[in-house]
């Protein structure tokens, strides 16, 4: 018998083969994740508080950041830019689910997806047919780029706009391949945008992101 | 309406400027909103999950070595008087708004302050024991502090690849102050609980002989 008076940090390193270490990797707790079916069952369970904005990425419940009044702004700009000029087949949806995946739900800020009679009432659209997503970027543009990106270029949404409100850019994200977007662009003040499947439309990115 | 791929024309292509990496906040849980996932079937019923700091946590399936320690502690604790603890066995013990771990087994005080029925509380917990085989950092690391913080007197480590047992004691500031190691041979006494002694050589099983490939000869 042994006995110490511990400091206070109590790891200690034991000498394991390689393979000893693989196996442990694997048989290690890991963080629960849920499906979308679960995810949805969460919601209607009640179990989130009234007002909590949470979305499900990759089977994470990730708690999204509060709505400040730049952000929201941004947001309205864009819902009505697209509203007013949207052909009669598309529509936009403003943080509202989509159902991406079996393990992803999120909510961008703006979803084009394809109309429905219904709205979408008997299901969340899924990612096929959503020509653009945007999503405006107040304090998450490394999470928007690091996490976001990829699980849209998975989803092959052709088009990923992150709008950086902080510095006043669009970055354009095209060309999703293998899971990332192999073009990138950035849209500064001063500069105007054409989305691909709007041709006619021009964005003006000062009016988007006017300098308060 | 399919979108064909566009080609790109670059408007005033800029390097994209690094920024701070921040991880994605997950959202953590209560207990009691944990609880009622439970009840409500949204957690598989047939995994293994338990509640920490907030975060759900998918327990690994048990193992051959880890279900026979448990039942050897369960054996050894089960030879002493009902009236001395109650004994709970791979159930949830209630620590905190936060954490509901649920450890292998737990020695509750009896009577005024000890246990009342329902989910256990960590104020009537004597003792935890957790067997650890392929957890034994998760269980030092992630487990073992918060026992400490909510003031769970003592902590048994049964730690299967080293063969002892690592009982700590006096917990303080998030930590325990004692660590004692016991090895195969010796014997281990309960410290709120003095009649109540196990040995080392029952509850942690021999280990498993690997087998190896005899050395090619040349």
């Amino acid at each position: 018998m042994t006995t110490t008076r511990a400091p206070r940090t109590q790891t200690q390193a034991a000498s394991r083969t390689a393979r000893d270490r693989a196996r442990s990797k694997a048989e290690r707790p890991t963080p629960w994740t849920f499906t979308v079916d679960e995810w949805e069952r969460l919601i209607a369970a009640g179990v989130f508080r009234d007002g909590e904005r949470v979305e499900l990425i990759e089977g994470e419940i990730i708690a999204m950041p509060p709505m400040y009044s730049p952000h929201a702004a941004c947001i309205l700009w864009l819902a009505e830019f697209f509203i007013r000029r949207l052909p009669p087949d598309l529509q936009a949806r403003v943080q509202l689910p989509l159902r991406l995946s079996s393990r992803s739900e999120p909510q961008p800020d703006i979803a084009i997806v394809r109309r429905r009679a219904d709205n979408y009432r008997s299901g969340h659209p899924t990612g096929d047919g959503t020509p653009l997503i945007v999503e405006v970027s107040d304090s998450t543009l490394s999470y928007d780029r690091r996490v976001k990106a990829p699980l849209y270029a998975r989803a092959r949404v052709p088009d990923f706009w992150i709008v950086d409100l902080r510095h006043r850019v669009v970055e354009v994200h095209q060309h999703p391949t293998d899971g990332q977007y192999l073009n990138t662009a950035n849209v500064r003040a001063g500069d105007t945008l054409i989305t691909p499947f709007l041709p006619d439309v021009v964005l003006a990115i000062d009016e988007m992101l006017p300098s308060s | 309406m399919t979108v064909a791929p566009i080609e790109v024309t670059y408007i005033n292509p800029h390097r994209i400027e690094p920024v701070e990496r921040e991880e994605p906040a997950r959202r953590t849980f209560t207990a009691a909103e944990f609880k009622k996932m439970a009840e409500t079937g949204l957690l598989r019923p047939h995994e293994r999950v338990e509640l920490l700091d907030g975060e759900i946590i998918k327990i690994p399936a048990i193992g051959n070595r880890h279900a026979q320690s448990v039942i050897a502690f369960t054996t050894a604790f089960r030879e002493y008087p009902t009236e001395l603890f109650v004994l709970s066995v791979q159930g949830p013990l209630a620590l905190s708004n936060k954490s509901m771990p649920v450890p292998d087994l737990v020695l509750l005080a009896r009577g005024d302050g000890g246990y009342a029925g329902g989910i256990p509380e960590k104020a009537s917990a004597l003792l935890v024991v957790e067997v650890s085989d392929s957890t034994l950092w998760y269980d030092r690391n992630r487990r073992l502090p918060r026992y400490a913080e909510e003031g769970v007197p003592e902590v048994w480590i049964a730690n299967l690849r080293h063969e002892v047992i690592e009982a700590y004691l006096e917990p303080h500031d998030g930590a325990y102050r004692v660590q004692t190691t016991y090895r195969r041979g010796e014997s281990i006494v309960v410290a709120a609980l003095p009649s109540v002694t196990v040995l080392v050589d029952d509850v942690i099983p021999l280990p498993v002989v690997r087998a190896r490939r005899p050395a090619r000869r040349s």
